[in-house]
C-alpha cells in the first residue's frame, strides 16, 4: 500500500477516535490551538443553531471580551445539540459518572458526560447507588425545579419517587489545594463538594472569594484566613438544610450538577423501572431527564475480610462518634446517616467514664441505629496509665490496667453480652513504650478484649503479635504490610490510614481509597483518620485541613461527593464479598463447570490491579459474574 | 486476671496479730531508731515492689515485698504509732493488689492497739475506703457515717453525684458548721467538676453562698477562674459577663488572668455588637493594667469599626510593638468586629493586615526549551545554565506561616535579605534551583550548598532533606517528592494525591517517566531530577504557560523554601515554573518523542495477556464484547500505527498526537470504559 493510501485511511480511522465518552480527569487542559478553534467556530454555530435561547446566548458572546473559555464552552455544547436530539427550551443535560476524578466546575464542559442521555443505575435491593447529572442553561433561570417522578416497571410495579433522592452539588470555596490532599493551605479555590436540598445554604460569592452560611435570615462568613476566623457553630439552630430539593438557579453558559441517589429497598422487586427527573424553569419548556434503573435480584452481604469469607470486614472511621447528646435533635439523624453510608462499626461512644444512664442511651442509639455490635472497635482506656516514654509499667499501673480491663469487660458483658471490644491504648506510640506496653495489652486479652493501636512499622515489628486492630500508617496498596500482619495468625483487623487521611474531596479517590484497593491488597479493616464534625471553613486549623466526609447541622449532616464515594467503596468490597461467596459455593459444588466458573471468577478479582482498574467497570463486572454464577447454582 | 495467690504470703491478720503480740512486749528505748528502720523496710518493699515493672502482671510477685513489711512488725520496742504505720503500709500493699479482705483484715488490727483516737478513726476510714475500692459501697457508706467521716469525699469517689450535691448542701446549709468546712463542701459541689457544663447550678449555688465566703477571703473568688476558662470564654457571654465582676474583686488576681477576663469581656461584648462593644473597647484601650497589645488591640477595635481607614493606620503606625505583635493585635481586632457581625468593617480590618504585611510575591522560574538540557547532576554542574538568572532561583524564603514569618525575620519587612542563616558553628547554607527542558522532559537541579558537607558525607552531622511538591498547572493533581541528603532516594509515588486515569499519570522509576539523582558535589551536595513529557503528554506547555513547584530544603537552621511555604502541601504558597523559548517546531518535536512512546505503551497495552487482549480470549474474556467493541477500536488504532515513522511529516506528528495518542496511551482505561457502557446498556436494555 502507497503509503499516502495508508496515510488517508489513518486520517479517516482517526477522525473517528475522539469519544468524549472515554475521557475523564481532575480538570481538562485544551491546548490553545483547540480553543482558538472553538472561538472560530462560534460565528458558523451561531448560523446553525436554531433553538432560540441557545441562539441568542451564542450571538451574545460574539465580542472580543467574552472570555475564551465561555466561548469554547458553549460552542461544544452546540456542537452536542447539533448532533444530538433535544427537545425545545434552554435547558440541555449531560449524563455523568457520579463518583469520578472530575472536578465539575461551572465553567467545565463535563468531557466525560453524555449529552442528554439517560441516568442508569443498577442496584442491589437494600443499596443506595448514585447517578449525576449536569445542567447547561443558556439563559439565567432563577427558580429551577426539579422533579424525580416515580419509576414504573413492565410489570407496572413501582419505585416511589420518594426513594429517589436528587441533590444539588454545591460547588464551594475550599483550601488551595483542595480536590487533591488533606493538608491546609492558605489560599482557596472553588472545589465540588457540597450534596445540597437547598443551595442556599451556602451562598459563595465569587467576586471576593467567600463563602456564607444561612443560619435563618442571617449570613455568616466561613472562610476567612485562620487568624481572622470566627468559629461557627454548624449546631446553631436554623442552620440546616431542606427536606426537599429547592428550586435552584442555573446562570447562562454554566454547568451545574445534581447527584441522584436511588435506594432499592429489600421488598423492592426485582426488575427494569423506567421514568424521569423533571426540570421545569419558569416560563419556559420543561426538560427531562429519563432515568433507567435495573434492581438486581438479591441482596449485598456485609464485606467479608478478603482472606476469610467467615470474618466480618471492620468499616469504622476514627473519632465518627458524635460528639453530641443524644437527646440533641442532630444526634440520631447523624447516626443514621453514617450507617446508611456503610459505616459499619461505630459506637457506643460511651466508656467507663460515660455516667450509667448515658451510657444506656448511647448503647440504645447505636444499636437503633444499626450499627455492627460485634465487634467494637471504639472501646478506650479510661484514662492514662503509665508514662509516655518507655520506662517499664509498675505494679500499680498494670493494677489500674487490670480493674479497668475488668470494669470493661463488665461494660460490654452488660452491653452486649460478649467481650469481643477492641480497647486503644496510645496512638502513633514510640518503639520503647511499644515494648513496654506489653504487659498491659496481655491484661485486655486476659479479660477476653482485643486491643488496639494505631501506629507505623515498629507496632508490628515489636507488638504484632499482642494486637487486633490495628490501624497501620500507609497506603491502602501496601500489600504487604496487610500479608504480613495476617502471617501473624491473630486473624487481627488491620487498615491503612493516613496516606492519605481523610479530607480529599475527590470521590473517586476516596471510594478507591477506602473500597477495593484496600481490600485487594488483603486489609481486612477500614479505619482512617478521621471523621471531622468541622469546622466548615477550611482554613480555621493549621497543616491539616478539616477532615471532613460528611458536614454538621443542627438537624443532622450534609452528604458531600467524597461520602458517597466512601459508601460506593464499601458496596464495591459487598459486592466482591458476594462473588467471592457465590464462588465459594461453586467451588465446592461437585460440577465441574461451576467449580471452573468459581475459580474464573475468583481468578479475575485476584488479576486486579486495585490502584488503576476502573471502579465502575469492575462494579459492573462483579454484578455480571454474580448473575452467571447464580444462574449455575440453579 | 487474678494475681498469683500462692506467691502471696499467708492470710496476713494471722501474722500481723503474732507480730502486733510480740511487739507490745518489746522496750521503748527504739523509738526512733525503729522509725527509721520501718522506713528504711517501708523503701525497701517499695523497691522491691517497683522492681517488679517491666513484667507481666501474673508475674509480679509481691511475697518479697511482704516479707520486707513483716520485719518491720518484728522490730523490737515498737510503739503503738509505729506498729499502725506499719499496718497501714502492709494493708496499703494488700489493697494495691486489690486482695481486699487482707487489706481490711490488716487495718482492723490497728483498732486493736493501744493508741489514740484519731488513729483509730483513720483505721477506719482505711476500712472504708477498701469497700468502696472493692465496689462496696453502701458498706463504706455506713462506716462513714458512723465514723463521721468526710462523706463528700466518698461520694467523689463513688461517682454518686446526687448524694454529693446532698450531703454539700447539708454542710452549706449548716449555719454552725466552720467555714472552712462549708468552703469545702461549696468547692465540691458536682457543678464545679471539670466534666461538668451546669452553668445553671454554678450560678445558683455562687450567688447563694459565693457572697459570704468573700467576705472572710475576696480571694476565694478566683476558685471560679476555671469555670470561667472552661465555660465561659468562647461559649458563653452571658456566663462571662456575669463572672467578671466577681473575678476582678480578687486582689489577687494575676495580670494574666486579668487580661484573660477582659478580652473575655471584648469578645461577650461583640456578641452584643454596636455600643456595647465600642464602650468595652474604649474602656480597655486606656486600661493601664493590660498589656499593649491588648490595648492596641481594642484600640484597632474602636477605629476599625469607623467607616474611615485612618485610625486604623494612625493606631499601627503609633504602635512600638514589634510587627508580628502588631499584626496579631489587627487580627485579633477584626476577630473581634466579625464575631459582632460587622463583617463589612472586619474585612476592612482584613484588608488593612493584608495591606501592611503582604505575603510574599508568588516566585517563579523560567524554564526554558534548550536541545540539550542537562540529564544529571554531573551535566548540571558543568552546564552554562547556572549562571543563566532567568533559569536560577533561591531556597530562600523561611519556612513558616505569616505570623510566624513576622516574628523570626521581622527586619525582613523593612527588605533584609534572610536568604541565608547561621547555625551554631558559622555554617552558610544556601540552595539554588535551576530548571530546563528539553524534547524528553523537564528538568530541576537543586544545588544545596554546606560548607560543612565533609560531616554530612561521612555520616557524623546530619544533612537535612528535600521535601518538593510539582503540579502541571492549577487544578491539577500533584506530586509529592522527599530527599534526604546526601544520598535519599526518591520515591516519586510516597504520597499519591490521584489514582492514574486517562488524563493523571504517576511518575515512574521503573518506565523512566521519572529519574533522579543525588550526590555530593563541590561545597554541598546536588539533586536531580527529572519527569518525562510522557506525563503530560495531555496538557504540555506553551510559552507563560505556569506550572507549580515548590522545594523546602530542612536544613539544620530550620526550612527555607522556593515558594515560601506556609506550611507543608501548602499550594497556594507554592512557585511557579514558567515555560518559555518553546517554538512550534519544538513543541512538535516534544510530541514526535510522546508518539513513539504512545505506541510502545499500546503494543503493550493490547497483548493478550494484558486485560485489553484478554478479552478476546473465549473462556476469560468476552468475545462478544471484544468483536463489538474492542476489535474495532484496535483495528483503526493499528491502522493509524501505520502512520508512525522515523521520518513522519510534522503535520503527520500533530494529526497523529491530537486524535490517536491519547487512545494509545490509555487503551486500558478506554477499553475499560467501552467495558462498563457495554455492560451498562445489556444490563439496562428491554423490558
Amino acid at each position: 500500500m502507497k503509503r499516502e493510501v495508508v496515510r488517508d485511511l489513518c486520517m479517516s480511522v482517526l477522525a473517528g477516535l475522539a469519544s468524549p465518552l472515554m475521557l475523564w480527569a481532575q480538570t481538562e487542559v485544551l491546548p490553545p490551538e483547540r480553543i482558538a478553534d472553538y472561538q472560530r467556530h462560534l460565528s458558523d454555530i451561531v448560523q446553525r443553531t436554531s433553538e432560540p435561547l441557545h441562539k441568542a446566548y451564542l450571538q451574545s458572546l460574539q465580542n472580543a471580551d467574552t472570555p475564551a473559555i465561555t466561548v469554547t464552552n458553549a460552542v461544544r455544547v452546540a456542537q452536542d445539540i447539533e448532533a444530538g436530539k433535544r427537545g425545545p427550551g434552554p435547558i440541555v443535560h449531560y449524563a455523568v459518572p457520579a463518583i469520578s476524578d472530575v472536578m465539575r466546575l461551572p465553567d467545565a464542559y463535563p468531557v466525560d458526560g453524555r449529552f442528554n442521555a439517560p441516568l442508569g443505575i443498577v442496584l442491589a435491593r437494600d443499596e443506595y447507588e448514585p447517578a449525576s447529572f449536569v445542567l447547561y442553561s443558556a439563559a439565567d433561570l432563577d427558580q429551577v425545579t426539579l422533579t424525580p417522578g416515580e419509576l414504573k416497571n413492565a410489570a407496572g410495579d413501582v419505585l416511589p419517587a420518594g426513594q429517589l433522592d436528587l441533590k444539588v452539588v454545591k460547588v464551594w470555596y475550599q483550601g488551595g489545594n483542595g480536590w487533591f490532599s488533606y493538608f491546609t493551605d492558605v489560599g482557596l479555590e472553588l472545589v465540588p463538594e457540597l450534596l445540597l436540598k437547598d443551595e442556599s445554604l451556602v451562598r459563595v460569592d465569587r467576586q471576593t472569594g467567600s463563602n456564607y452560611a444561612r443560619v435563618g435570615e442571617r449570613e455568616v462568613w466561613i472562610s476567612a484566613p485562620r487568624v481572622f476566623d470566627v468559629a461557627f457553630d454548624p449546631y446553631t439552630p436554623g442552620f440546616a438544610d431542606a427536606e426537599q430539593l429547592q428550586p435552584v438557579r442555573l446562570n447562562k453558559g454554566e454547568f451545574k450538577q445534581f447527584f441522584l441517589t436511588v435506594h432499592a429497598t429489600r421488598d423492592t422487586k426485582p426488575g427494569l423501572y423506567r421514568g424521569a427527573i423533571t426540570a421545569t424553569p419558569q416560563g419556559h419548556p420543561a426538560h427531562s431527564l429519563p432515568v433507567a434503573v435495573r434492581v438486581l435480584p438479591f441482596e449485598l452481604p456485609l464485606p467479608k475480610s478478603p482472606a476469610d469469607l467467615q470474618q466480618d470486614y471492620v468499616v469504622t472511621l476514627m473519632t465518627a462518634w458524635p460528639k453530641l447528646s443524644p437527646d440533641h435533635p442532630a444526634f440520631m439523624p447523624t447516626l443514621r446517616n453514617l450507617r446508611a453510608h456503610n459505616l459499619l462499626h461505630l459506637g457506643p461512644g460511651a466508656g467507663l467514664t460515660t455516667p450509667p444512664d448515658l451510657a444506656a442511651k448511647q448503647v440504645k442509639a447505636m444499636k437503633e441505629a444499626g450499627f455492627q455490635t460485634k465487634p467494637i472497635i471504639g472501646g478506650t482506656m479510661p484514662g492514662w496509665i503509665g508514662t509516655h516514654d518507655g520506662k517499664p509499667l509498675t505494679f500499680d499501673d498494670l493494677m489500674t490496667a487490670n480493674r479497668a480491663a475488668r470494669d470493661l469487660r463488665d461494660f460490654y458483658m452488660k452491653h452486649f453480652g460478649h467481650t469481643d471490644a477492641a480497647i486503644s491504648h496510645g496512638d502513633e506510640q514510640a518503639s520503647p513504650w511499644v515494648v513496654k506496653t506489653r504487659p498491659l495489652w496481655r491484661i485486655l486479652n486476659e479479660h477476653g478484649l482485643k486491643t488496639n493501636l494505631a501506629g507505623h512499622e515498629h507496632v508490628f515489628t515489636k507488638a504484632g503479635y499482642t494486637m487486633d486492630v490495628h490501624p497501620t500508617a500507609g497506603m491502602p496498596s501496601d500489600a504487604k504490610s496487610a500479608r504480613r500482619w495476617h502471617d501473624i495468625g491473630s486473624a487481627a483487623y488491620v487498615s491503612f490510614y493516613a496516606s492519605q487521611h481523610n479530607g480529599s474531596e475527590n470521590p473517586s479517590f476516596v471510594r478507591r481509597q477506602h473500597g477495593l484497593l484496600g481490600y485487594l491488597s488483603g486489609f481486612n479493616m477500614i479505619n482512617n483518620y478521621e471523621f471531622a464534625y468541622g469546622p466548615w471553613n477550611d482554613r480555621a486549623v493549621e497543616l491539616y485541613k478539616p477532615m471532613v466526609l460528611a458536614y454538621p447541622t443542627s438537624a443532622g449532616l450534609v452528604d458531600t461527593l467524597a461520602w458517597e464515594g466512601f459508601r460506593e467503596g464499601v458496596d464495591d468490597m459487598r459486592y466482591a464479598t458476594k462473588l467471592k461467596q457465590l464462588a465459594q459455593e461453586a467451588i465446592t459444588s461437585d460440577n465441574l463447570d461451576r467449580i471452573y466458573a468459581g475459580r474464573q471468577a475468583r481468578q479475575w478479582l485476584a488479576s486486579l490491579d486495585g490502584e488503576r482498574v476502573d471502579l465502575n467497570a469492575v462494579r459492573l463486572e462483579m454484578i455480571q459474574k454474580i448473575l452467571r454464577l447464580s444462574e449455575l447454582s440453579k | 486476671m487474678m494475681i498469683k495467690k500462692s506467691k502471696i504470703l499467708p492470710p496476713a491478720f494471722a501474722v500481723v496479730a503474732l507480730l502486733v503480740a510480740s511487739v507490745a512486749d518489746a522496750q521503748a528505748p527504739n523509738q526512733s531508731a525503729n522509725v527509721q528502720q520501718i522506713e528504711a523496710l517501708s523503701k525497701e518493699a517499695d523497691a522491691q515492689v517497683a522492681a517488679l515493672a517491666g513484667k507481666n502482671l501474673s508475674d509480679m510477685d509481691l511475697s518479697a515485698a511482704h516479707a520486707t513489711l513483716a520485719k518491720a512488725l518484728q522490730l523490737p520496742g515498737l510503739t503503738g504509732p509505729e506498729q499502725v504505720n506499719v499496718l497501714r503500709k502492709i494493708g496499703q500493699l494488700y489493697q494495691r493488689a486489690d486482695q481486699f479482705k487482707e487489706a481490711r483484715d490488716t487495718f482492723e488490727k490497728i483498732k486493736s492497739l493501744d493508741v489514740p483516737d484519731h488513729l483509730k478513726r483513720e483505721a477506719d476510714r482505711l476500712v472504708a475506703d477498701v469497700y468502696a475500692a472493692e465496689g462496696r459501697g453502701q458498706e463504706a457508706i455506713e462506716l462513714y457515717r458512723k465514723h463521721k467521716l468526710d462523706l463528700i469525699g466518698l461520694y467523689q469517689k463513688l461517682g454518686d453525684d446526687d448524694a454529693r450535691q446532698a450531703e454539700c448542701m447539708a454542710v452549706l446549709n449548716n449555719a454552725d458548721a466552720p467555714d472552712a468546712q462549708r468552703w469545702s463542701a461549696f468547692t465540691r459541689l458536682p457543678c464545679w467538676d471539670w466534666r461538668s457544663d451546669d452553668t445553671a447550678a454554678l450560678r445558683a449555688a455562687v450567688e447563694k453562698f459565693m457572697p459570704a465566703f468573700l467576705e472572710k477571703e475576696p480571694n476565694r473568688a478566683l476558685h471560679l477562674m476555671r469555670k470561667f476558662e472552661s465555660q465561659g470564654i468562647g461559649k458563653d457571654p452571658a456566663f462571662v459577663r456575669w463572672a467578671a465582676p466577681t473575678l476582678l474583686k480578687a486582689p489577687r488576681l494575676t495580670d494574666q488572668d486579668y487580661r484573660k477576663i477582659k478580652s473575655a469581656l471584648l469578645a461577650a461584648a461583640a456578641s452584643s455588637g454596636g455600643d456595647a462593644l465600642v464602650a468595652e473597647a474604649k474602656s480597655l484601650s486606656s486600661d493601664e493594667r493590660l498589656d499593649d497589645e491588648m490595648r492596641l488591640w481594642a484600640r484597632l477595635v474602636v477605629a476599625g469599626l469607623g467607616e474611615s481607614p485612618e485610625p486604623v493606620a494612625a493606631a499601627v503606625k503609633e504602635s512600638v510593638l514589634p510587627a508580628a505583635q502588631t499584626a496579631a493585635a489587627v487580627a485579633n481586632a477584626a476577630r473581634t468586629i466579625l464575631s459582632s457581625g460587622n463583617e463589612p468593617a472586619g474585612r476592612r480590618l482584613e484588608a488593612f493586615y493584608d495591606q501592611t504585611w503582604p505575603r510574599p510575591a508568588r516566585a517563579e522560574i523560567v524554564c526554558k526549551y534548550i536541545d540539550d538540557a542537562p540529564f544529571d547532576v554531573g551535566s548540571w554542574i558543568a552546564s552554562p545554565l547556572l549562571k543563566d538568572k532567568k533559569s536560577t532561583a533561591s531556597l530562600n524564603r523561611p519556612y513558616g506561616d505569616n505570623l510566624k514569618f513576622l516574628l523570626e525575620t521581622d527586619s525582613a519587612v523593612m527588605g533584609r535579605n534572610t536568604s541565608a542563616e547561621k547555625d551554631g558553628e558559622g555554617t552558610v547554607e544556601r540552595t539554588d534551583f535551576h530548571t530546563a527542558c528539553d524534547d524528553d522532559g523537564i528538568h530541576l537541579f537543586l544545588r544545596a550548598h554546606d560548607t560543612r558537607a565533609a560531616e554530612v558525607a561521612r555520616g557524623t552531622l546530619g544533612g537535612g532533606s528535600f521535601e518538593m511538591y510539582f503540579a502541571p498547572g492549577a487544578h491539577q493533581a500533584y506530586y509529592t517528592f522527599l530527599a534526604d541528603l546526601p544520598k535519599g532516594k526518591i520515591d516519586p509515588q510516597g504520597f499519591i494525591t490521584m489514582y492514574e486515569n486517562p488524563m493523571f499519570r504517576l511518575p515512574s522509576l521503573e518506565n523512566e517517566t521519572f529519574r533522579t539523582q543525588t550526590q555530593a558535589v563541590e561545597g554541598g551536595f546536588g539533586l536531580y531530577m527529572f519527569l518525562s513529557w510522557e506525563l503530560f503528554y495531555d496538557k504540555l506547555p506553551s510559552n507563560g504557560t505556569r506550572w507549580q513547584f515548590e522545594s523546602i530544603r530542612w536544613t539544620r537552621n530550620g526550612g527555607y523554601s522556593f515558594g515560601g511555604s506556609e506550611s507543608v502541601h501548602n499550594r497556594s504558597s507554592f512557585g511557579d515554573i514558567v515555560f518559555d523559548g518553546l517554538s512550534p517546531q519544538q513543541l512538535t518535536a516534544i510530541k514526535r518523542t510522546i508518539v513513539f512512546s504512545a505506541v510502545k505503551k499500546y503494543r503493550e497495552a493490547k497483548r493478550s495477556t494484558e486485560p485489553v487482549g484478554n478479552w478476546a480470549d473465549p473462556v476469560l474474556g468476552d468475545p462478544a464484547f471484544h468483536a463489538a467493541k474492542v476489535a474495532p477500536l484496535l483495528e483503526r488504532l493499528d491502522a493509524a500505527v501505520l502512520l508512525v515513522k522515523a521520518d513522519m511529516s510534522d503535520a503527520d506528528v500533530e494529526k497523529v498526537f491530537s486524535e490517536a495518542v491519547p487512545l494509545w496511551m490509555e487503551l486500558p482505561h478506554h477499553v475499560a470504559a467501552l467495558r462498563a457502557a457495554y455492560l451498562q446498556d445489556v444490563m439496562l436494555a428491554g423490558e
